[in-house]
């Protein structure tokens, strides 16, 4: 068996190091607790209206405004701190005088402040909108300001009202703001947590829960990766979904385990901001494994100052989590750490975790931001695995137990470090990114029990050695990706162009040993591929306005994937051995010798490229009256893993296509008066969105999972057909989403399609329900002159009967999660239940052969069912308290 | 009407029409399934049958039965090679054993349930093992009784004890390939020609046919005088050197004529003293250790000499015994 390549480990940390450093910096440069300073909140907002007298240009342009917003939430002062044209000036800055605040605090009290708006302005369509932190269609702008305390010299303080008291000083607001994209289309999704933040989430991956039809489900322990159910695709381990976190890759390329795994555990949930989720492959932005979509995690600290959170509750579960954000830098900047252990909530679910986030983000040049990000996780993991139902049913295994204990000792790491730029200059719009990933995992799985160590004429006579699998995987990769984006007029009407890359390349290591119950000995080797991995993609989109309500937008994408794969256990049996040099190999897995003696080494290697070109587009109908239709069409690719490539695959991946036909609206729904502390009235929006949308998704070759190699392999292809939709109701004390999806996942008819021609993909649930709801208001009661907000959030989960192998349906699984929770000055509490109705559910379900030999003197070897076990209620009790950032 | 609502209608058809969409029904294809099963003898094992120069009366045969599985794959070359365990997908299984009285045809039925799919099988195998596969078993695979008759009229009685330890394989002699030979492949009798299909609601039958073990036979065991070894012989006793037996072990047989008739002791009976004095076994039966039983033995081992009475006898039925001529299978819905 060929040794190991060194591990480069140095990588890793670095990363730390500078995840640590950039987590310490802030709070070593900051020598006095920053002034407690809250930033004022967009209540109510106007757009701008794009003057007639610029039609005739019908140019973009931006115009930056710096608000003066008195204590009681108007604004009485605007400056223009960059001007377009003396028109664009004066329709901004009419629209901004109609703005309201919740006006900012310093200590609890109002205080006049100042903040920078920059306004966008496109001709007709559509309308105005912001070039900051949220969409403009959100009542929060900005929702995650920075509060930069304004010195002695500050700009004169505006005039307070003769009601209010006066001022001493006008803080500044700046505000710092990513490159947002346009939105492509009912399939696109912006999921911003703000207030459902409270219903209890478990990771990073549960944010996904609030885009329509995910299904989220761990059966492989608290480190493993979230399988993703989406769209109809069961991403066994995340790989049917494009995931990153601000841009960076989180896929893993080259996984033996699961081609683009994605453990997500590393992103402190605290740390989301937002989700955009791309449900399929649409947008040419959209690279490697966007088949049932995308999910780009966008990382912002709400709560600014010193965090310092201590959680415990059941199975002995404590969580402690310290998070920075200074006061005076914007959102972008902050810095997160965690430690986590847990008993689990039955045998083998023990886990242990830590992480480290930092990101810095400062103003570059006049319009330009930069963002420095590094990450650090480890964890380390046990796994129960699975259970079957018949020892279950037996009394032999409990419904919380494990078949096989020796599932432990798993592992995860990931170091990671990017730098993204985004400028602004005149027409044109661009985005730099570098990264850097460090990855590894190791992971021991029994599906089978014993049953697959097979007997071969080259092994000493022995018994079945178990079928544990000791998977571990490296990966080093490096990367970048840009745009440019220009917007301009032609054809009379406001257009836009983009041109962009991507690019990553990796070296990989994987390999799989089978161990020995008992001792732990690694007795055969499954797979032992190093693999050099490149992907470039390069693209063009464009938003082309037909008419004032038509657009088109998308373009063309192209991949070129490459692969260099050395497989070091390329021979594993010989049917004709040569006496000679096969009596040298007793018992080895990776063989050097071919038929009847010849000698080889026991290694291959093999090199593929292929390009993918992928045309992707959506048509814009609208708005009309706030609903606005689109229909999407995509092609998408996956890449398979270097197995596949060792194999002589000379395609390197998998083609997808896929619809999309959909309808939204976004608009008010009214306004709920409510009374300021500073006694003034004002109307409150109510904001809802409504999606509704019909999709098709064909994939070439589908992904199964093979219990026999314990990971998903190449089947053949399949189509989904669904319906989704979404609901979200946001006003000043209520939060409140919904969606649904419905789908159909059927194997092809025709083509190489046998044995499934025409079947029903299994693990596929036809329906998934998800309900989130939080409410949030101070309460009538303070506490030493200082009020009390109270929380209530509450979620809950319903998925249908999954089809199962050979004709079997799964039970329906229904959870519900709520927690309630107390802020005071520096002090939340929180409580929070999973599961809160202790259900007693099966996370997944599987018919296949196994055999663990409970209680049976012969093996088992036709298939029955298998389970994994949901987690129980789970009650847990949080305390923090955030110094440094106000209350 | 409100925005909203004017949207909230628009959505309705589109929330039938999902509707609609989620009740298509659909499967995965095919079905898990459990059954009962059960394994008789055949109709005439009981009554005497020819077998070369001889006329066989069995008086007793047992076959202890590990185990069930039926392949959905036909029996592959791999099977020639070391494989116990086929690699292909199976169809049913029946994982555990039952003892056979191969003289009745009464169902017997064996001690778990059958599970599966709906599914054809196409191979099938019989486990010959009590316990696991590739450990020393003790448990008696075949346990024989009878009288063999010659053409001359003479009478010889006869036991066989049949296990499968180091008495049937020593394992791989080429030192290229240890494992080309492990102790399971003697213990599994994989049987082709099979076109089985499994549906709920069924019941499997397995029949064995003793009497083959003896009919097939290119060479017919001898049973002549001096042919057989006695079963006081070492071969009788301990050729499997893990299953030692004594020479009571063969007189298995029913008594027959019954007590209240007999004037001696049938086959496992005390020898009669009053009336045929001690040592005196009626017919063909001999008197040994006290019990009345089998005068010769089948030996149990596949490597005796070729000057050891029944060295080729040992062989012969053995390999009649592992082969697929004596077993039979059918589904249906009765036993």
């Amino acid at each position: 068996m060929p040794p190991e390549s060194a591990r480069p480990i140095g990588l890793f940390a670095v990363g730390l190091a500078l995840a640590l450093a950039l987590a310490s910096t802030p709070v070593l440069a900051q020598p006095a607790p920053p002034p407690d300073v809250e930033p004022p909140v967009v209540v109510e907002h106007v757009d701008a209206v794009y003057p007639p007298s610029a039609l005739k240009d019908r140019e973009h342009a931006d115009v930056v405004l710096a608000l003066t917003v008195d204590v009681d939430g108007h604004v009485s002062k605007v400056d223009v701190l960059e001007s377009a044209a003396p028109d664009l000036d004066e329709a901004a800055i009419v629209a901004a005088r109609q703005w309201t605040f919740v006006p900012a605090k310093r200590r609890g009290k109002p205080v006049a402040s100042r903040i920078r708006v920059p306004f966008h302005f496109a001709p007709p369509a559509p309308p105005p909108e912001l070039v900051t932190p949220a969409p403009a269609a959100e009542t929060t702008l900005p929702s995650q300001p920075a509060v930069q305390q304004e010195p002695a010299s500050a700009p004169a303080p505006a005039p307070a009202p003769a009601s209010a008291p006066a001022p001493a000083a006008v803080e500044e607001v700046d505000v710092f703001g990513r490159v947002v994209r346009r939105k492509l289309g009912v399939a696109d999704y912006d999921v911003t947590l703000g207030e459902l933040k409270a219903v209890p989430r478990a990771n990073a991956s549960d944010a996904l829960k609030l885009a329509p039809g995910f299904l989220l489900t761990n059966e492989g322990g608290s480190g493993h990766a979230e399988q993703v159910f989406l769209r109809g695709f069961d991403a066994h381990e995340g790989q049917d979904l494009e995931f990153s976190v601000d841009g960076v890759p989180i896929n893993d390329p080259g996984n033996y385990h699961g081609n683009g795994y994605a453990d997500t555990h590393f992103i402190i949930p605290e740390l989301i901001h937002s989700v955009r989720v791309l449900e399929g492959p649409y947008a040419p932005q959209q690279g490697n494994f966007a088949v049932a979509g995308s999910a780009d995690y966008q990382l912002g600290l709400d709560r600014r100052g010193l965090t310092a959170e201590y959680t415990a509750g059941s199975f002995g579960t404590q969580r402690l989590l310290v998070l920075y954000g200074p006061a005076d830098a914007p959102a972008g900047t902050f810095a997160g750490a965690e430690f986590y252990t847990t008993d689990g909530f039955g045998v083998n679910r023990q886990a242990k975790r830590g992480t480290a986030i930092g990101q810095w983000e400062t103003a570059l040049g006049h319009a330009g931001v930069l963002r420095v990000n590094a990450t650090a996780y480890a964890t380390e993991f046990n796994n129960a695995g699975v259970v079957r139902e018949d020892d279950y049913a037996a009394g032999i295994v409990g419904f919380y137990g494990t078949e096989d204990p020796a599932q432990t000792g798993n592992t995860s790491t990931r170091a990671s470090l990017s730098a993204t730029y985004e400028g602004h200059f005149k027409d044109t719009v661009v985005s730099q990114q570098l990264f850097v990933i460090d990855r590894s995992m190791r992971l021991r799985e029994n599906w089978t029990g014993f049953l697959l160590d097979v007997q071969e004429p080259t092994q000493e006579p022995h018994d079945q050695r178990g079928d544990l699998i000791d998977f571990h995987y490296d990966d080093v990769g490096v990367g970048a990706r840009g745009f440019a984006r220009w917007h301009g007029e032609a054809l009379g009407l406001n257009q836009e162009f983009e041109g962009g890359y991507f690019a990553r390349l990796d070296t990989t290591h994987s390999t799989q040993y089978r161990v020995a119950a008992g001792s732990n000995d690694p007795y055969a080797t499954d797979a032992d591929y190093q693999s050099t991995l490149g992907d470039i993609g390069v693209y063009v989109d464009g938003n082309v306005h037909v008419l004032p309500w038509l657009g088109l937008r998308g373009g063309v994408r192209a991949d070129t994937f490459l692969f260099d794969v050395l497989n070091n256990c390329a021979i594993q049996s010989v049917d004709n051995p040569s006496e000679s040099m096969a009596a040298a190999q007793i018992n080895q897995s990776c063989l050097s010798q071919l038929e009847n003696g010849n000698y080889v080494e026991p290694i291959l290697r093999t090199s593929t490229g292929s390009a993918a070109i992928m045309p992707r587009g959506t048509v814009v109908v609208g708005p009309f009256d706030h609903i606005e239709f689109s229909a999407s069409a995509g092609d998408g690719v996956r890449s398979v893993d270097p197995s596949y490539v060792s194999q002589g695959i000379g395609t390197p991946f998998v083609r997808v296509e896929s619809e999309d036909l959909g309808v939204s609206y976004n608009g008010g729904v009214g306004a709920i008066r409510r009374t300021l502390p500073s006694g003034a009235t004002v109307a409150m929006p109510v904001d809802l969105s409504l999606k509704s949308e019909f999709f098709r998704t064909h994939v070439g070759q589908d992904l199964i999972f093979d219990p026999t190699e314990g990971r998903n392999t190449l089947s053949s292809g399949s189509s989904r057909t669904g319906w989704s939709g979404a609901a979200r109701l946001l006003g000043p004390f209520f939060d409140v989403a919904a969606n649904a999806t419905l789908v159909r996942a059927l194997f092809d008819t025709t083509g190489d399609c046998s044995p499934y021609c025409g079947l029903l993909v299994p693990y596929v649930p036809d329906l998934v329900l998800r309900a989130d709801g939080a409410l949030f208001q101070e309460l009538p009661w303070p506490i030493a002159a200082h009020p009390v907000r109270a929380t209530v959030g509450y979620g809950v989960s319903y998925v249908g009967r999954r089809p199962l192998p050979y004709g079997q349906v799964s039970d329906i699984i229904f959870v519900s999660d709520a927690s309630v929770s107390l802020a005071w000055t520096i002090w939340n509490l929180r409580l929070s239940g999973q599961n809160l109705f202790d259900s007693k559910y099966r996370l997944g379900e599987y018919n296949y052969a196994s055999n663990f030999q409970k209680y049976l003197p012969e093996p088992t070897l036709a298939p029955e069912r298998s389970f994994t076990a949901g987690a129980p209620r789970t009650i847990l009790f949080t305390v923090s308290a955030t110094l440094g950032g106000g209350s | 009407m409100s925005a909203a609502m004017r949207s909230r209608r628009s959505l309705a058809p589109i929330v039938g029409v999902a509707a609609a969409l989620a009740s298509c029904n659909g499967t995965t294809g095919d079905t898990l399934l459990a059954f009962s099963a059960y394994a008789s003898g055949v109709a005439g094992a009981a009554e005497p049958f020819r077998a070369g120069n001889f006329t066989i009366q069995l008086t007793t045969a047992r076959m202890h039965v590990g185990a069930l599985y039926f392949d959905e794959a036909p029996p592959g070359t791999g099977f020639d090679g070391p494989v116990c365990i086929a690699s292909g997908v199976y169809a049913a299984q029946v994982p555990g054993p039952v003892d056979v009285d191969l003289l009745s045809t009464a169902p017997q039925e064996f001690s778990v349930y059958g599970a599966g799919t709906a599914d054809t099988a196409l191979s099938w195998q019989v486990w010959l093992t009590d316990g696991d596969v590739n450990e020393v078993n003790v448990t008696p695979v075949v346990e024989l009784e009878g009288t063999a008759t010659g053409p001359d009229g003479a009478v010889a009685s006869f036991g066989a004890i049949v296990t499968i330890n180091d008495n049937r394989s020593h394992g791989s002699s080429d030192p290229a390939q240890p494992g080309n030979d492990p102790i399971c492949k003697s213990r599994i009798v994989q049987i082709g020609g099979l076109d089985l299909t499994f549906s709920p609601g069924g019941t499997l039958k397995m029949t064995v046919d003793p009497r083959i073990w003896f009919t097939q036979q290119v060479d017919p065991i001898d049973f002549s005088a001096g042919q057989l070894p006695p079963v006081t012989d070492p071969n009788c006793l301990s050729a499997d050197t893990a299953v030692p037996v004594s020479p009571q072990d063969y007189a298995l047989a029913p008594e027959t004529p019954p007590p209240s008739t007999q004037t001696c002791g049938g086959s496992g009976q005390p020898c009669c003293s009053d009336d045929a004095g001690l040592g005196t076994c009626l017919g063909a039966l001999t008197c040994n250790d006290s019990i009345c039983g089998p005068t010769f033995c089948i030996p149990n081992s596949s490597f005796l000499s070729g000057s050891d009475p029944g060295a080729t006898a040992g062989v012969d039925l053995f390999s009649e015994i592992i082969s697929s001529a004596p077993f039979s299978v059918r589904y249906g819905a009765q036993p």
